[in-house]
């Protein structure tokens, strides 16, 4: 429901679970998919977040409220005082701090962020796994992703070949 | 499993269920297209389910990330293999001799598979031709060019079309004038563009669509602004080598120019529509030539020698071209002492200052300034007296001490309070801050980015 509150616009959220979230529009708009809908005037009433359920949508609200720009109705004398280099740092540090959680967490947050369409919550959220990609071996690769190797093993070996250059 | 993994895998809350692949395609796409090329690719033989994928996400290819000695032949396999499109393909170290031989039709390639972001840095064989298809590459947003011979003379629209191309990077191009006004004119809707140690001596700027440029100016005796109707930001770089000549700034038609700078009076002779910029004198009528301004102007870089009494006098002349500035930065400069000749006391300057004032050349509607690399010499101290009295809207003043020369601000009222002119102190204890940490090194791409308001504050 869109009610008013000490002049800022509120919007509903509700998870497949039944709960319900009262946040501020500009926080639900870090979201571009929620954005969208409210743009398209599809928000009258609560907006049903299919698939996320209220421990991941409590968390992506928590960092939407984090990341939601200080300027404008929020704090627009911020910038005047706080270097915005020390903000941005703030912020990584907070970041850092947000994204240690354990595997199954992270992967529905990458979920979320993807159906939401948050690039930063997306971003944060994929590192780890683009890191991890980069940095080990294959089987080590296999074992973090929980990915069993399905190839029978000359199967394997010709995809290595069509790869070659990748793999000397 | 390494010990990387099992570490990982013991703090992760490990529960055996492949999460992962349970991701849908276009979401592990953009993980891969995040991925360093070979790793992307790798990722095929991690299960069948990645199989098909890094062949269908988008290619991104550096080859800084591909490893010697291999890199060269690398990207010739990348650029066949991969069936695209091409996102970015940034090639920073391959050479365009081993490309011709092994992959002939790379340029159409790149047209044909889509590439929307380029980076062709050519540094082995310097000012080898830029193969003529790159310019007709339509899908391209973003080009950048290093050490290349333009392929021909451009002529005719034929040779360069470039609909969608919003950012362009020239350095060490070997081209024309008129080749770089033909690439303009084929780019309509080019937004960012930098030029650096290119082979014209002269440009005369003319786009519909450019927001901002940035431009090294070492190599030219002329840059100009002719028709630039949503120029909003001109950053100035790189002084001319030594023993050159003065480069001549000229600004005739940019009308939403808000952020100008560095200009240096030492090195810099600027025009402004047909009018050249003098040495400022004293008759109110000459001060400032109506038709010699530019009105839009906001936030203002200068940088200028206060030990140069005659260009002191250069950066008054400048500062009454731009009557509606609100953040001026100044720069104090040291330079070659050959060059200080004539050396005038410090009461020159205070009494040139006074006279700026007395004639009013300017209603000051300066809201903020910041003074870089301030030495502390009185002649600094003189110029900040005549901002004192003739900025009257300032409110506040961000002093960055050179080379932590000053580690307080302590240290500046100290030789505030020997200057003994207690309207000056008054002035001061009210608006000046000091600050040693407000310069960092130029960013470039923060210098570009139009939603950072004022590029000159390096923070």
């Amino acid at each position: 429901m869109a009610t008013r509150e000490a002049g800022k616009k509120m919007i509903m959220l509700k998870s497949p679970d039944g709960m319900e979230f009262e946040v501020e529009e500009a926080v639900a708009m870090e979201s571009q998919t929620i954005r969208k809908m409210i743009e398209d005037d599809c928000a009258d009433t609560a907006i049903l977040i299919p698939n996320i359920n209220s421990k991941i949508l409590s968390r992506v609200i928590e960092y939407c409220n984090k990341h939601v720009p200080t300027t404008g109705a929020t704090g627009a004398a911020a910038s005047d005082t706080v270097a915005p280099a020390a903000l941005a740092e703030d912020l990584k540090i907070w970041d850092a701090e947000f994204i240690k959680v354990n595997r199954a967490t992270r992967f529905d947050l990458i979920q979320a962020a993807s159906y939401l369409n948050i690039k930063g919550l997306l971003d944060l959220t994929s590192q780890t796994t683009i890191d991890t990609i980069s940095d080990n071996s294959l089987e080590e690769i296999r074992s973090f992703l929980s990915t069993k190797n399905d190839y029978l093993p000359e199967e394997e070996q010709t995809i290595r070949r069509e790869n070659q250059w990748a793999f000397q | 499993m390494g010990d990387g993994a099992a570490a990982l895998l013991s703090a992760a809350g490990y529960d055996g269920e492949d999460r992962i692949s349970a991701l849908h395609d276009d979401l592990l796409r953009q993980i891969i297209s995040r991925l360093p090329v070979t790793d992307a690719a790798r990722t095929a033989v991690l299960a069948s389910r990645w199989r098909h994928l890094w062949r269908s996400t988008p290619l991104v290819l550096d080859d800084a990330h591909l490893p010697e000695p291999t890199r060269a032949s690398s990207v010739v396999r990348v650029l066949s293999d991969h069936p695209g499109p091409f996102r970015a393909v940034l090639l920073t170290d391959c050479r365009p001799a081993y490309l011709n031989r092994e992959l002939a039709h790379w340029p159409r390639l790149l047209a044909a598979k889509g590439t929307q972001e380029l980076a062709l840095f050519n540094k082995y064989y310097v000012y080898a031709r830029l193969p003529a298809d790159i310019l007709r590459s339509s899908s391209l947003q973003c080009l950048s060019l290093s050490l290349w011979r333009f392929p021909v003379a451009l002529s005719r629209s034929a040779d360069a079309f470039l609909p969608h191309l919003r950012k362009l990077d020239m350095t060490s191009i070997g081209m024309t004038e008129h080749d770089l006004d033909c690439l303009l004119a084929a780019s309509p809707v080019l937004h960012t563009l930098t030029l650096a140690r290119n082979s014209p001596k002269r440009v005369h700027l003319r786009s519909q669509s450019l927001r901002c440029v940035l431009v090294g100016v070492s190599t030219m005796e002329k840059f100009a602004v002719m028709d630039a109707p949503l120029l909003e930001r001109l950053i100035i770089l790189e002084p001319p080598i030594a023993g050159c000549d003065c480069v001549r700034i000229n600004i005739a038609c940019a009308p939403n120019l808000r952020v100008l700078g560095y200009l240096e009076p030492r090195v810099h002779k600027l025009q402004i529509g047909d009018n050249v910029i003098e040495c400022m004198t004293f008759q109110p009528d000459t001060m400032t030539s109506r038709c010699a301004v530019v009105p839009s102007v906001r936030i203002l870089a200068l940088k200028v020698n206060f030990r140069i009494f005659s260009k002191v006098k250069m950066l008054a002349s400048f500062l009454g071209c731009f009557p509606n500035i609100s953040i001026p930065h100044i720069e104090s400069a040291l330079h070659a002492p050959s060059t200080t000749a004539y050396q005038p006391t410090w009461e020159h300057h205070a009494k040139f200052w006074e006279e700026i004032s007395a004639v009013r050349c300017w209603k000051s509607r300066v809201k903020r300034m910041v003074f870089h690399k301030f030495r502390g010499n009185q002649k600094e101290f003189e110029f900040l007296k005549f901002i004192a009295r003739d900025a009257q809207e300032l409110e506040s003043l961000l002093l960055v001490p050179f080379d932590e020369k000053f580690t307080s601000a302590v240290e500046v009222n100290e030789i505030i309070d020997r200057c003994r002119c207690p309207q000056f102190q008054a002035w001061a204890s009210k608006v000046l801050l000091v600050s040693p940490k407000v310069d960092g090194a130029w960013n470039l791409q923060k210098a570009l980015d139009l939603t950072i308001d004022d590029p000159f504050l390096r923070c």
